[in-house]
């Protein structure tokens, strides 16, 4: 979703060999600072031109906002440790919990146990009331909007008519006794038990989502940015949208439970009110305190060209993020399989990677599993990075239908995203279509899609997707199970309707699988009955990140297995 | 006098009505659904159809803006659901009046956000205007005295250049060189004029320069030209044969004289500022009111576009109201009838 992920956690060398052998993994420029270890003191500065949407636990859902959350003051029951590199699969480690979980047999049931020690920033211990607590809020969705659904869809209780839980959440409590059911807690120990087998639901509970939250400081919508610490972090004074706020120790913490976080600097200042193009201009000249920052924006294309004059101080990595196509299965074009296969033969993803900045900024690719999970299958472009608008015609023209077909593709408005997608469009037209394109504004981009009326409207979507966690069963289910999608009410995240019985049954299997690397296998297989069976999905491109951090912070590396930005865990400024 | 003011105030509440009631109504005239921009990428229709509930856009417009008015005299609390409002009041927002409204992408009221940044933008525009006054004034006033000569050409040129080039590149160029480069400057910041008055002026010296450079060049033109025009008028002659001294016909009968529509653009244009300097606020990524419009705009947060409208309105309407009034003191010719 908008979050991100990567390799499991269940880092293997076979793992890692075949995430390299895919030339495609992580890469450094000379990479980011040489192992050292870390000191105590000194203030890092987060800089940033991205707003913060939620720092509520259960409403945030971007990738960065989870890491930097988790690493600072929102502690999870299981995270992921800390690379010491760029590249390194880190491995999913307990947290607040005293291992990873244990799970039943079936897979439906998992069982946390809490660590001693835990408190929040108040010097209250952190019970698994809090946990459980925590969680219910993702039901109250009048309320907690925003976040992830993973509770809702995993774990036991019933539907109501309409197709919503029939829990509303701890504000309601419409169906409470319904979650004290499913969502068990006995001391310390808090156990779930879900409604299909999740072999992976350790992973799940990594996000932010399934954090604990004390009731007592629960104030709805008004918890948005009032961050009560976990974390070795707590906020000095207020968080305000759009400029940021500092964060100094939270001397409740204490690091004797806690293996993940070094918490070196004494404060952290974030500021998000800054462009990424000035906040590149400060780090790539590295002078006063931009020496001690840091970014998570990826930068700029403007700025990419300078980035060689940070030496030592950058990274250039795989981003988390895939972009595709979805061809719509309702439009009367589109349900043809011919056509879908004309599209995807004629797509000129060299003409997209142009328009957006070049190989250092995307990767052609014909999977939707981004190369840094293990399942990813690596299809083969169907004809290459320049697609074959000749043999797409000789396509489109045994598909039955008349030269030229009309259709209108869809895409999130962006400058670059105007200029590939005119590039795009003259090989499409070239293989018999006459296409039109529809910029949609980005903040109505994906609500539109969403829409029930947008079937009858539109003919090919563009769309993007990070895995949630390391396993590709946030990616295939999430966006291709009609199950989990298509209602009355839209399409969900299944937005061109895909529905097909056989997929659905074959992600049900994959789900039971209880060993890691075949399930991995198999959600690649269905990646590429996606791309190269159904012409579900036609996969354009993985977009990279590259980042600049300031010349005396020490110790900042790309964490790809978690969201892909620099893991502030291991942050420490020279003194 | 009094009666004048009065009467100039009661069509300024008037005038401000309008300005939002229209507001209102183009918002909603446009296609775009102001709910789907609250709802996020998980939206499905039942949150849709909360968020529009929570948010009152799903009450017809006459009703929404009747309410928004109602907040102004009264304040208003958020969101509007009284079933919440009993059940766990701790989670009501209540915004005092004159409240301003609720931001949904924001997460605060919008009364707080003003407050935020209507001392950025105010620190921004009181710098510049002086710094614009000081040098436009006085560069135009020497163009004039020195009509045809090397002085007047050079700051006329320099007036072109200044006028020629646009106020972002200055910006970028000055924040670039000056701040982030050479480090002669801080990065601007805002400091708040009561924390450190230092720091509030040091920090925000390169964001005045960007803004006065544009004004102060259109000042020099129009200074200049309204001294030439004064300074060939007959009654300085007259003044002149009569033996007074240079400077004393210069400041006491033509540059009080000229002063008139230079006091009209002045304080229109200061009233035009304190609304915020949007370019010059976004290339120093100041958040004062002009920032928050913009980003208001882009996020289609309708709350807080109606406030910015009404704010941007009210010291545009109010500077035009000083500007007539301050006109009776500067220049005796005029004078106002009750």
């Amino acid at each position: 979703m908008k979050r991100r992920s990567f390799i499991a956690g269940l880092a293997t060398t076979a793992v890692v060999a075949t995430v390299s052998a895919c030339g495609s993994s992580s890469s450094t420029t000379g990479g980011s600072s040489a192992p050292a270890a870390g000191a105590k003191g000194g203030t890092l500065y987060i800089l940033s031109g991205t707003a913060t949407e939620h720092w509520d636990p259960q409403r945030v859902y971007v990738g960065v906002n989870i890491e930097y959350g988790n690493r600072l003051f929102t502690r999870t029951l299981v995270s992921w440790s800390t690379p010491a590199n760029d590249t390194e699969v880190t491995k999913i480690v307990p947290d607040l919990a005293t291992d990873t979980g244990k799970v039943s047999e079936d897979g439906k049931t998992w069982t946390f146990t809490l660590k001693d020690g835990v408190k929040w920033e108040d010097g209250s211990d952190i019970t698994a009331e809090d946990v459980k607590y925590g969680i219910s809020r993702t039901y109250a969705v009048d309320v907690i909007t925003g976040g992830p659904n993973y509770a809702i869809s995993f774990i036991d209780i019933p539907k109501a008519a309409d197709g919503t839980s029939s829990y509303k959440g701890p504000y309601a409590k419409t169906g409470q006794d319904l979650y004290d059911k499913a969502v068990t807690v006995s001391g310390k120990t808090i156990t779930f038990k879900l409604n299909q087998a999740v072999m992976d639901f350790n992973n799940t509970v990594t996000m932010t989502a399934f954090a604990p939250f004390k009731a007592a400081k629960d104030l709805g919508d008004k918890s948005n940015y009032a961050i009560f610490s976990s974390g070795p972090y707590k906020l000095d004074g207020d968080w305000t949208a759009e400029k940021g706020g500092s964060f100094v120790r939270n001397d409740s913490w204490d690091p004797a439970t806690d293996t993940i976080r070094k918490a070196y600097p004494d404060k952290i200042v974030w500021d998000e009110s800054l462009t990424p193009e000035t906040l590149y201009e400060r780090l790539i000249a590295d002078q006063g305190t931009d020496k001690n920052a840091i970014t998570y924006d990826n930068a700029p294309t403007t700025a990419l060209g300078n980035v060689v004059n940070a030496k030592g101080r950058s990274s250039i990595v795989a981003s988390p993020y895939t972009r595709y196509l979805v061809p719509n299965f309702k439009s009367k074009v589109m349900s043809n399989d011919k056509a879908r296969q004309a599209l995807a033969l004629a797509t000129d993803r060299s003409a997209y990677i142009t328009a957006v900045g070049g190989p250092q900024v995307a990767v052609a690719t014909n999977s939707l599993i981004n190369p840094n999970l293990p399942a990813f299958p690596k299809t083969p472009l169907p004809a290459g990075e320049k697609g074959d608008p000749a043999k797409a015609k000789e396509l489109l023209q045994a598909s039955g239908l008349t030269l030229p077909v009309k259709i209108s593709v869809t895409y999130r408005k962006r400058d670059d995203y105007d200029k590939a997608f005119s590039a795009m469009k003259v090989s499409w037209d070239a293989a018999g279509f006459n296409t039109e394109l529809v910029a949609i504004p980005a903040k109505t981009y994906y609500g539109t899609l969403q829409a029930p009326e947008s079937a009858s409207k539109y003919d090919v979507y563009w769309a993007g997707w990070g895995a949630d966690y390391p396993s590709a069963s946030t990616d295939i289910p999430p966006l291709f199970d009609s199950r989990i999608n298509i209602t009355a009410g839209g399409p969900g995240q299944d937005y061109g309707y895909f529905d097909n019985a056989d997929f659905n049954a074959k992600i049900d299997a994959t789900n039971k699988i209880a060993d890691m690397a075949a399930r991995e296998k198999a959600w690649g297989d269905l990646d590429v009955e996606l791309t190269s069976k159904y012409y579900a999905c036609i996969p354009l491109v993985d977009e990279q990140f590259v980042f600049v951090h300031g010349g005396n912070v020490q110790g900042a590396f790309v964490n790809g297995t978690y969201t892909g930005y620099y893991d502030p865990a291991t942050v420490s400024i020279k003194s | 006098m009094f009666y004048y003011i009065v009467r100039r105030l009661a069509s300024v509440v008037v005038m401000l009505v309008l300005i939002t009631g229209t507001t209102y109504a183009l918002f909603f005239a446009s296609p775009l659904d102001p709910a789907k921009y609250t709802c996020g990428r998980n939206c499905t229709p039942s949150i849709l159809e909360g968020n529009r509930k929570a948010l009152g856009y799903d009450q017809p417009v006459y009703v929404q803006y009747g309410k928004f008015l109602a907040g102004l005299v009264a304040g208003r609390d958020y969101p509007d659901n009284a079933q919440l409002r009993t059940d766990h009041p701790e989670q009501i927002v209540h915004c005092p009046a004159p409240c301003l409204g609720y931001s949904p992408s924001q997460h605060r009221t919008i009364n707080s956000m003003v407050g935020d940044a209507w001392p950025i933008s105010i620190s921004i525009a009181i710098g510049a205007f002086i710094l614009w006054m000081i040098v436009g004034v006085g560069g135009g006033i020497i163009a004039a005295l020195n009509r045809g000569r090397w002085p007047d050409r050079i700051i006329v040129g320099l007036a072109l250049v200044g006028f020629s080039v646009p106020t972002f590149f200055i910006g970028l160029v000055l924040l670039t060189f000056v701040a982030i480069k050479w480090g002669a400057l801080p990065i601007p910041r805002y400091v708040a004029f009561t924390d450190n008055p230092f720091e509030w002026a040091h920090n925000l010296v390169l964001p005045w320069i960007t803004l006065a450079c544009i004004f102060a060049a259109s000042y020099v033109r129009l200074t200049r030209a309204y001294m030439i025009e004064t300074m060939s008028e007959d009654y300085i002659r007259t003044a002149m044969s009569k033996g007074l001294g240079k400077w004393r016909i210069i400041f006491r009968h033509g540059l009080r004289a000229a002063l008139t529509p230079i006091v009209t653009a002045a304080g229109l244009d200061l009233g035009g500022l304190l609304g915020g300097a949007i370019i010059t606020e976004s290339v120093f990524s100041l958040h004062g009111l002009g920032f928050t419009a913009v980003s208001s705009v882009t996020n289609m947060d309708l709350p807080v576009i109606v406030a910015m409208v009404m704010i941007v309105s009210a010291f545009i309407v109010f500077a035009n109201l000083i500007v007539d009034i301050t006109y009776g003191f500067i220049d005796p010719r005029v004078k106002l009838v009750a």
